[in-house]
Order: structure tokens, then C-alpha cells, then sequence
């Protein structure tokens, strides 16, 4: 693709989130000059972290654009992109980016690909990308017309990351846009339950299921996430229950996952629930009942009592780690 | 507080569906099965809690033809006051920023103070529909929203919602426009009764000129090309024995096998 494809970067604690690396790999592998636009109240550190995966840095600061919401990113985004006509514009496919994304595409009247697992080059020179529809059970292939750039948001985990290369040089910038336009505003941030690693970015997520019992079974999974390093998920019947906060929920009316790999105990496998994590790499049902439907949508199934299986496997990955 | 609901009717999500060889904008054959998309039924039932607890009228919009409908009729089974639904031939041959435009301009005709849409259709699963219509509205916007209440400091609403690994309360000057996740509210089951009075409730119906728009200005600029079917996965290894064995082996294959574990 000729012209800059640039990516929306997100912060992770003082880093950057993988995902933008992995859309940052991706605007590379189709041959555009991969800028990384970052945004925020103070954005020196994320520029500096992400400098190593991008030819350019765009470091756009402003004190509006800290709180990260929807209209003040797409309002900067859309004069940044009046100005420098880039090709295209990739971010994760997460709640800020997708909010972000849609008030750009309304504003620019550009196309916009949500949640996309592939990304190519049409015949015409403008992207091609590939998005799961209907819970994933079939996936659309979205053609961009009409005004550049093309935007889309990439699924977490779909596409490999940037290696790190030379840093690219920072650009500082400072928008003209943001001031002014604030209607809703961050009134507080919270913790949430789902623990210390992150569902949608997890490479590994463990999930339970109503064969948990209750709540003290998720200890289990907790337990067994702790061995492998992975987040913890739920199925809808559980956090319906009560049994765990509902940004746990995997599934059709819950979070979608991409991990490498989905150890799921305790769980019958309904479609509503495949839907969150189909595009998993390698899956794993573990379910006193040989004809559980997750065994169909599995690539290893256990028969067995997760109370007793479970456990074994904590121990087993942590003996295979070493630690 | 009057407030105007986006609803689409979609698929329903045990409907068989099945992807043709040759994969082209017409492979996608989805069994004749509709539902209200879930996360619009939950939106509704929060605009409805709205208006007991502050007054003002609920209104059901839809854009689309066919089966468009039922999700009105359903909406006011559930207890809306008004539907509104926009058809035109026009809306078969355009994308979602064009169903954006259209709800965006029925919306300013209606003028409410609040708009209420689901966190992503059960359908195409965008996730893009709420933002848009905000955007071309020039109105503020919340997604994902599992709390919403009227703000204590300032004439608007206090949302709530989970994003980047924590709980964000926002705060936005209406008009706004608040798309709902799972948790906003737990959709009623209409009464028989009310299903019955939905059936012959009026519905009003708008189409491109009378919301001043044309065809033109809706051309595709996201246009679906083809469909194809998921990457399938290959048979299950089933891994037999008591626990202990069992767990060693599958850790076994998940380190040499499937390269984990690294
Ligand atoms: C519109 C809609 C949206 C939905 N969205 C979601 C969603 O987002 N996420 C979701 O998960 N669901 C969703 N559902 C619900 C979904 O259809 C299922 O009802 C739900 O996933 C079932 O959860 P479960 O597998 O934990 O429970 P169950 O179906 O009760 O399965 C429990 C399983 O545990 C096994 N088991 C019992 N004891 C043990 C033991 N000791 N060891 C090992 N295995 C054991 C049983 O054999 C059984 O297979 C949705 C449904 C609808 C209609
Ligand atoms: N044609 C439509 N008519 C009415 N509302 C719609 C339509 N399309 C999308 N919406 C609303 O926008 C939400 C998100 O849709 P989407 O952007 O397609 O994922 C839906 O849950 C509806 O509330």
C-alpha cells in the first residue's frame, strides 16, 4: 500500500497494548509506512515505548485527549487526518478504539472494518478486510470505497506483533481541535474482577463453567490461570448466578477472546458461549459428559471430573514451566 | 425524558446458517428465524425503567424493510409509546455509515433527549451503529454502559462502564447517546395481552425524502464483497486415563504438539 497506515496506540500501564504492535506488524507486512499516532495528556513515555515498531511517531498531547473517550479522540484523529491524508488507519478492536472508530468513520464519511481477523491489499490498492459476522459463524469480506483512509479495528490476538527495529523518530503535535469540545467527561475509574491479566489480550484464558458448582469452584480456575500465566472467564450461566462479575462473561452477550490457548472446565459448550472464543488457537473441554457439544469444537477433550482434573493440571504445568 | 431506541430485528442466534461454495455477497444463507437483537431488547427495558422513574415518552426506531418491523411491534409489547419505522428501497443497496445517516437524521426529526442503542446487532456485529449516529448528530456518546442514572452534578446522565480493565463512570450532557451492554437491565417478557395489542398498534413509517436525504448520499463505502465459512478445527484428540496421567499427557501435546507452553 503506498502512504502511511497509521495506528491508533493505546497505553498498557507504562507500555503499549500488544494489540496496537500487532496492528503496527500488520500495517508493515501490507507495505505502508507504518506511523504510530499516540494520544493523551501526557504521552512522552507510550511514544518512546512504541518508537521501536514504527518508521514515524505522532505524539499527540493534549489534556482533553487523557480521558480517552470517544469524541475527543475521533474529534483529533479526523483534523489530524484532514491534514496528513494517510492511507488507511488501524486500532485494537477494544471498547475505547471501536467508540473512537465509529464517530471517525461518520465524521471522514470514510468506510470502517470492526473487529477484523484479516487484512489485505485489493486489486485497487486499498485495503481488503476480513470480519467475523453472526457469532463467527461465517466471515464477511468488507471492500472500501468511497473517501480515503480506510480504517479498521483489528481483533486482539489475529495478527502476529512488530518485531522491534531502529526507533522511528517523534513527532510532536498539538491538535487544535480538543479544545472545547468535552460533553461527557471521566467522573472515576474502578478495579474490576476479572484479575490481574487482561481477557480480550490474554494468551491463555481458563474458563468455568455451572460444573464449577459454585462460586468457591472458580479457585480452581484461578488456581490453574496462576499456572499458566492466563486470564480467568466465565460461562454466562455463572456470572448469571452470581458466581463472578460479568466482565468475565466469554461468549455472545459477553467478551470475545483470541487466546492461544482456551482450557474450558465445567463447561457444555452452547453456541452462545463458542461464539466469544472461536477464534481461539488451540481449545481445550474438560466435562464429566462424553457428549458435551464443546467436545465437537475442541482440539483436546478430557472425560473426566474437573475437581480431580483440574488440580492434576495446575500441577502439571507448573512442574512443565519449572517453577 | 423522551427517548428514542434503536431496534433491529436479526437472526436468531441458534438459526442454522450455512456459507455456499464460491463465497460471494449472496454464499450467506441464514435459516428464516428472527429475534429482537439482544442487546436492543436490554437497551428498551432500560428506557422504559427511565420513564417510570422520570416521565417522558419511549420511542422504537428501526430502519429496514421485511421482517424490520417485528422488532417494533415487540418494542411495543414491551410497553413503547410510539414506532417508528424508516423504509426504502434505497436501504437494500447501502451500508451501515448509510443506515447510520438515516437513523441519525429520523432521530434529529424526533428530537429526544436520550438515545438508547444495543452494543453491537446480533447480525453484523459492529459495534459501530451507536457511535456513528452520536457523531453525525454532533452528540456525546457512552459505549458498553451497564449502569446509567441521571447525574447528580450536572443536568445529564452518569454511565458506567467496563473498558481497558477497569470500571469507568462517565458523566455526559444530554442529548447523548448510550449504547447498552449485558448487565444495563434484564429484558421483560411481554404479556400475551400486549403481544396481541402490538400486533395492531400503528406504526409510523418515514422513508428517504421525508427525512431529506437521497440515494446518492447513501452509497456504500463499507461494502460487504463475499462470505466464507469459519476455518473448521480439526477433529478433537480425546485424552483418556485418570487425572494425573491425563494431565500429563494433555501437557505434553499442548507443549510439543501445539507448541504452548513455550
Ligand atoms: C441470546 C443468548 C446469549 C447468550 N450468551 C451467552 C454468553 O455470552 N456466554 C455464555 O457462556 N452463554 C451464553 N448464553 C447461554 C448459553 O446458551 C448456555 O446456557 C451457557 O453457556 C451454559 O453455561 P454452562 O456451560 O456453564 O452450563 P451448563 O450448560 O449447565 O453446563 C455445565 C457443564 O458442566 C459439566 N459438568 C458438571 N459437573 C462437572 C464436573 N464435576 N466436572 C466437569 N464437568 C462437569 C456438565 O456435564 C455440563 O456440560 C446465551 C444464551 C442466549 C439465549
Ligand atoms: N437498521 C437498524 N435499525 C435500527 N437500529 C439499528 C439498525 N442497525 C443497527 N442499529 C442499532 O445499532 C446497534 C449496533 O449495531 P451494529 O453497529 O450493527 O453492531 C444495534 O444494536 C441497534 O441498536
Amino acid at each position: 500500500m503506498n502512504g502511511e497506515i497509521w495506528v491508533v496506540v493505546e497505553r498498557k500501564g507504562d507500555g503499549v497494548r500488544r494489540v496496537c504492535r500487532e496492528a503496527l506488524g500488520r500495517a508493515a507486512a501490507l507495505g505502508g509506512r507504518p506511523v504510530a499516532v499516540v494520544l493523551g495528556g501526557d504521552v512522552d513515555e507510550v511514544a518512546e515505548a512504541v518508537a521501536p515498531y514504527a518508521q514515524h511517531v505522532l505524539a499527540v498531547a493534549h489534556p482533553l485527549l487523557d480521558d480517552g473517550l470517544a469524541e475527543t479522540w475521533a474529534a483529533v484523529l479526523g483534523e489530524l487526518v484532514a491534514a496528513r491524508r494517510p492511507a488507511a488507519v488501524l486500532g485494537g478492536a477494544t471498547t475505547r478504539c471501536r467508540g473512537a472508530f465509529a464517530r471517525l468513520a461518520a465524521h471522514l464519511g470514510c468506510g470502517y472494518a470492526a473487529d477484523v481477523t484479516g487484512l489485505e491489499l485489493a486489486g485497487n490498492g486499498r485495503l481488503s478486510a476480513v470480519r467475523p459476522v453472526l457469532g463467527g459463524r461465517a466471515y464477511a469480506t468488507i471492500e472500501f470505497r468511497g473517501p480515503a483512509p480506510d480504517l479498521a479495528t483489528l481483533r486482539p490476538g489475529a495478527f502476529p506483533p512488530a518485531a522491534a527495529g531502529p526507533a522511528g523518530p517523534i513527532e510532536h503535535v498539538t491538535p487544535a481541535t480538543a479544545a472545547g469540545i468535552s460533553r461527557a467527561r471521566i467522573a472515576g475509574r474502578l478495579p474490576v474482577e476479572s484479575g490481574p491479566i487482561d481477557l480480550a489480550e490474554a494468551d491463555v484464558v481458563v474458563a468455568g463453567g455451572r460444573g464449577l458448582r459454585g462460586p468457591e469452584g472458580f479457585r480452581l480456575v484461578e488456581d490453574l490461570a496462576a499456572a499458566f500465566g492466563a486470564a480467568v472467564g466465565a460461562s454466562r450461566a455463572c456470572v448469571d448466578a452470581g458466581w463472578r462479575d460479568h466482565s468475565c462473561q466469554v461468549g455472545k452477550s459477553g467478551r470475545t477472546v483470541s487466546p492461544k490457548l482456551y482450557v474450558a472446565l465445567g463447561i457444555s459448550g452452547a453456541v452462545h458461549h463458542r461464539m466469544g472464543m472461536d477464534s481461539a488457537k488451540t481449545v481445550v473441554a474438560i466435562n464429566t459428559d462424553p457428549t458435551a457439544p464443546f467436545f465437537k469444537h475442541a482440539d483436546y477433550g478430557i472425560v473426566g471430573d474437573l475437581f480431580e482434573v483440574a488440580p492434576a493440571l495446575a500441577a502439571e504445568v507448573r512442574r512443565t514451566k519449572g517453577d | 425524558m423522551n427517548i428514542v431506541v434503536l431496534v433491529k430485528q436479526v437472526p436468531d442466534p441458534e438459526a442454522r446458517v450455512t456459507v455456499n461454495e464460491g463465497g460471494g455477497p449472496d454464499a450467506l444463507q441464514v435459516e428464516d428465524r428472527w429475534v429482537t437483537s439482544f442487546f436492543d431488547e436490554i437497551a428498551l427495558e432500560k428506557a422504559l425503567l427511565l420513564r417510570s422513574s422520570l416521565g417522558g415518552a419511549v420511542i422504537a426506531l428501526t430502519a429496514g424493510g421485511g421482517k424490520a418491523v417485528d422488532a417494533l411491534r415487540r418494542a411495543i409489547a414491551f410497553g413503547a409509546d410510539r414506532a417508528v419505522q424508516v423504509d426504502d428501497p434505497a436501504l437494500g443497496r447501502t451500508d451501515a455509515l448509510g443506515i447510520a445517516r438515516v437513523l441519525a437524521a429520523a432521530v434529529g426529526r424526533l428530537a429526544p433527549d436520550l438515545v438508547l442503542a444495543g452494543r453491537a446487532a446480533g447480525d453484523d456485529e459492529a459495534g459501530f451503529t451507536g457511535g456513528a449516529v452520536a457523531e453525525l448528530l454532533g452528540w456525546p456518546h457512552v459505549d458498553e454502559a451497564v449502569e446509567l442514572d441521571v447525574a447528580e452534578c450536572c443536568p445529564g446522565l452518569r454511565a458506567t462502564r467496563v473498558a481497558d480493565g477497569a470500571k469507568e463512570i462517565i458523566d455526559v450532557v444530554l442529548p447523548a447517546l448510550v449504547t447498552a451492554q449485558k448487565g444495563l437491565a434484564v429484558p421483560r417478557v411481554p404479556q400475551v395481552t400486549n403481544v396481541m395489542k402490538a400486533m395492531r398498534a400503528k406504526i409510523e413509517k418515514l422513508d428517504l425524502g421525508a427525512l431529506g436525504l437521497t440515494p446518492e448520499r447513501l452509497a456504500p463505502v463499507a461494502a460487504v464483497t463475499g462470505y466464507h465459512a469459519p476455518p473448521s478445527r480439526p477433529p478433537v484428540r480425546m485424552i483418556a486415563g485418570p487425572a494425573p496421567e491425563a494431565a500429563r499427557t494433555l501437557v505434553g501435546l499442548l507443549r510439543d504438539e501445539a507448541k504452548l507452553l513455550g
